[in-house]
């Protein structure tokens, strides 16, 4: 005898692309093998950069939605936050790591990002 | 009708032979499985009496409790390696946790939960006792429902993103100027871009937000408790479990069938009941590991098949 359960859905392909794109990069580890090394610190290190990186651009945001900003700062802001991201994306490529790979599963906390 | 469908808990007054009955963490001559067995556990239940061994589980093996107090951990053995216990036992594993749950308040233990020997797992019911004995009391006579919901993100996306470049100022709280303000070099034109991008993102949460809102108002006046996760993916708009008391299964039904009337423009997946996987709330502490067979909470969600929402409830 069992639970008598029902599992129902009117898009069925749909469900599962959906759920299997909402767990890229969900449970991976960082790859910290003898051989790659430098790839699993890297991976771990840019995970962190990024998260910095996403938290000042949020501030940015704000202060520009707030009208707080005078142009020599929008201008400064601006210029920071482009050359971080233009580091990031040149960091990505040395180490070959995609977007979906800087983030880290903190369990009951769910995604870093 | 073996004795684990009987009556009394599916348990018998009687455990099988090799199964020592009311041995304590502390009690001296552990029991040994035999060289290179491990135990493989498949639920904590309310009741501290044995099992027929004509109940079989992972690869055939009979299953038993391992009792602890007035509770007891549904296991057995497992000769090999955890990694030799294939997604496939996933099934197996499910089948063993609702026959228990049939009878017994069952805390739904993670698949391919292993544990090196019996005095590990007495050391983690000593341990974790009293937030087993609470979760039990807590989800006796309790299911679980998933409900997934997917509504046309994308395109919701797409007519935020014209509909800010058509009128900024409505969407703009910063004023109409400010477009003129940032676009006079790369720099600014950079942000210029990343605070669209903000200010798309967060009407787009905040109508999600809103949908969600309407969709679980229907589910919460039946559920217990829930766990929400929104927005897994644009389109995926929210990932929930509900909590429900087993008498109440067919009113959550029935806000389903409402609400799917009622919201048509959204897609849905219902699935349920199943053992209250995603409720079993233990505080996190690190647990020795032998063999490192064994990771993460002693007692923790377990997969599964249709997926969960991994925490981040809203």
């Amino acid at each position: 005898m069992t639970m008598n359960r029902t599992v129902e859905t009117d898009a069925p392909e749909t469900f599962i692309d959906e759920i299997n794109q909402s767990r890229t990069g969900f449970g991976k580890k960082i790859d910290a093998n003898p051989k790659d090394v430098e790839k699993g610190l890297a991976k771990l290190v840019l995970t962190l950069i990024e998260l910095i990186r996403k938290l000042m651009e949020k501030q940015a945001m704000r202060r520009v939605e707030g009208g707080s900003l005078t142009d020599e700062e929008i201008e400064r802001i601006g210029e920071t936050l482009m050359k971080l991201e233009d580091k990031m994306q040149e960091l990505k490529e040395v180490f070959g790591l995609e977007d979906e790979e800087l983030n880290l599963n903190l369990g009951p906390l769910g995604d870093l990002m | 009708m073996t004795a684990f469908d009987s009556a009394r808990f599916g348990l018998s007054q009687h455990p099988p032979k090799h199964v020592e009955q009311g041995r304590t963490a502390g009690s001296s001559g552990a029991y040994e499985t035999s060289r290179g067995m491990k135990i493989y556990i498949y639920g904590i239940v309310d009741s501290n009496d044995g099992i027929d061994e004509s109940v079989y589980g992972l690869k055939g093996a009979g299953v038993y409790n391992i009792p602890y107090r007035d509770i007891g951990v549904v296991a057995s053995d497992l000769n090999g390696q955890i990694g030799d216990v294939t997604q496939d036992s996933a099934v197996e594993h499910e089948r063993i946790v609702e026959k228990l749950m049939i009878n017994c308040a069952v805390l739904p233990v993670k698949f391919r939960t292993v544990f090196a020997s019996r005095e590990d797992v007495l050391s983690m019911m000593e341990n974790y006792y009293n937030d087993f004995r609470a979760n039990l009391d807590r989800l006796r006579d309790k299911v679980e429902f998933g409900i997934k919901i997917i509504w046309p993100g994308e395109a919701i996306k797409a007519r935020l993103d014209i509909d800010y470049n058509k009128d900024n100022a409505s969407v703009n709280p910063a004023g109409p100027d400010l477009d003129s303000r940032l676009a006079d070099s790369p720099a600014k034109r950079f942000l210029m871009k990343a605070f669209k991008n903000y200010k798309i993102d967060k009407e787009f949460k905040e109508k999600a937000d809103g949908c969600i809102a309407v969709v679980d108002r229907l589910f919460s006046r039946v559920a217990v408790e829930k766990r929400l996760e929104k927005l897994g993916t644009d389109n995926l708009l929210l990932s929930a479990v509900y909590l429900v008391d087993k008498n109440r299964q067919h009113d959550f039904r029935e806000a389903f069938e409402h609400t799917r009337r009622v919201h048509c423009g959204l897609k849905y997946l219902f699935s349920g009941p199943w053992p209250p996987y995603n409720f079993v709330s233990l505080p996190r502490r690190s647990q020795p590991l032998r063999d490192g067979s064994w990771s993460g909470s002693a007692c923790d969600k377990a997969p599964q098949p249709e997926g969960v929402p991994r925490g981040n409830a809203i």
